[in-house]
């Protein structure tokens, strides 16, 4: 009896075999929890392989680009590696997250405005000094939304 | 038994003048390209794209004639590369790119039609010289200056748009609470300069957490902005650029269940204007989205 199951065991994984459907497996620890801040912009880094999300809060989000900053300023950078898209060749996405960085604005000894980098997540021998991730995070202008 | 046998083989010989045949209308305007490019897509793609069809003779017996008539009726239609001068110089880009993808996912040639017709199967070599060749004439199109982006701060920060927007031909109507919504993915394309982040609404959200994707469940909404590139600064940042267009799909499986249960809408550039003329626009999205039946038909979710 048992024998007579073996072929068709045998076209069932034959036919599983064949199949060159790529099926990733989803991913959800890269979603970074933006807890309510919004997008600001967004980039990659071709040289070094990497994506980056700007999100701020409305102050922010307002005086992004901007010279001229405000206590209360919020602002994350969030950078994930760059892998190749593995349902469309022509496309590269985001994969897991690199590094999270923070400045906030607050109101410096002399009581004018002072800027707070903070590196929240990743290694810091990955980025440059702070003064510089500083000034790129805060160089950046708000994309356009519609 | 032997009358059985014979009344078979007389319904098969009947069978044989009700098959169709199929016509080659001239070629009017045929794709060029490399050599080693044209030869594989005439191996393994103009016996049913193209009007240069040749079958085997095992082809033109019914009742497998009738099926193979009308596969070659539709993917005629879909793609003819008889016709290729047809297409705007950017639709034969982005064909060609689908075409690519088609074939890196094994989803053409059918392996129904390989099965046999194995001289039509595309080999990873075949795939890897398709692949250079599209990024090649991606790579060699004149770049237009890049446009550095102006921020419209207070459309940024407003979920109200200062002008009312039509909706799409389907009934989707542009909504903009997307903003504070996660972003659940962002990628950026080699293939026509666009980068994008795609925002998930909680139910979409929670759909990947659990993996329950396949289906999606009901409510589900994903919204994807894309923007120009900028060009690239010395140390080989790419800022988004100009606005392009916002694209959404939403879960519903029974008003939408002709494009698997997805409805598709996209409004392009700042005015938002809505893409297709009638509500059959979505077949063409549902076309390319098969793609990613492994995602459930969303082709951006975070991946391993």
């Amino acid at each position: 009896m048992k024998m007579k199951y073996c072929p068709i065991v045998l076209f069932v994984l034959l036919a599983t075999a064949c199949s060159r459907e790529k099926a990733p497996a989803p991913a959800p620890e890269d979603i970074y929890n933006s807890e309510g801040l919004t997008v600001i912009t967004s980039s990659f880094n071709s040289s070094r392989q990497t994506m980056s999300t700007l999100y701020g809060n409305a102050a922010a989000l307002k005086a992004a680009g901007d010279s001229i900053h405000q206590p209360g300023e919020d602002y994350r950078l969030v950078t994930w590696k760059q892998q190749s898209h593995p349902l469309w060749f022509g496309s590269n996405k985001n994969g897991a997250v690199t590094t999270v960085e923070r400045i906030t604005i607050t109101v410096a000894a002399d009581g004018k405005p002072g800027i707070d980098y903070e590196l929240v997540q990743g290694k810091p021998a990955d980025l440059p000094g702070r003064k510089e991730r500083a000034k790129f995070i805060l160089a950046q202008r708000p994309s356009v939304f519609p | 038994m032997i009358i059985a046998a014979l009344v078979i083989a007389v319904v098969a010989a009947g069978l044989q003048f009700t098959s169709p045949v199929i016509p080659n209308p001239p070629v009017t305007g045929e794709f060029k390209g490399p050599a080693a490019v044209t030869a594989i897509f005439e191996r393994a793609c103009y016996d049913c794209h193209s009007n240069e069809t040749s079958l085997e003779w095992y082809d033109k017996i019914a009742p497998v004639s009738w099926k193979v008539a009308s596969h070659v009726k539709d993917a005629r239609q879909r793609l003819n590369f008889s016709n290729w001068d047809s297409l705007s110089a950017t639709a034969q880009l982005t064909t060609l790119w689908y075409i690519v993808n088609m074939v890196d996912q094994g989803k053409m040639p059918l392996e129904s039609y390989t099965a046999v017709h194995p001289s039509a199967r595309i080999s990873k070599t075949d795939v890897d010289v398709l692949k250079q060749y599209v990024v090649s004439l991606t790579n060699a199109r004149p770049v237009a200056k890049p446009t550095v982006s102006v921020p419209v701060k207070a459309l940024a920060a407003e979920h109200e748009l200062p002008f009312p927007v039509a909706p799409s031909p389907n009934g989707i109507t542009y909504f903009s609470d997307y903003k504070s919504w996660k972003v659940i993915t962002s990628s950026n394309r080699f293939d026509n300069g666009t980068m994008r982040i795609i925002y998930g609404n909680d139910i979409a959200v929670k759909a990947i957490q659990e993996n329950n994707i396949h289906p999606w469940p009901n409510g589900a909404k994903i919204v994807k902005v894309v923007w120009d590139k900028q060009a690239e600064d010395k140390d080989g940042n790419v800022f988004a650029g100009d606005f392009n267009n916002v694209q959404f799909m939403i879960r519903d499986d029974e008003k939408f269940k002709d494009t698997e249960g997805w409805g598709f809408a996209r409004f392009s550039t700042k005015k938002l204007v809505p893409y297709g003329k009638t509500a059959s626009f979505a077949s063409e999205c549902i076309n390319c989205h098969r793609l990613a039946s492994a995602t459930g038909f969303v082709f951006d979710i975070p991946t391993k």
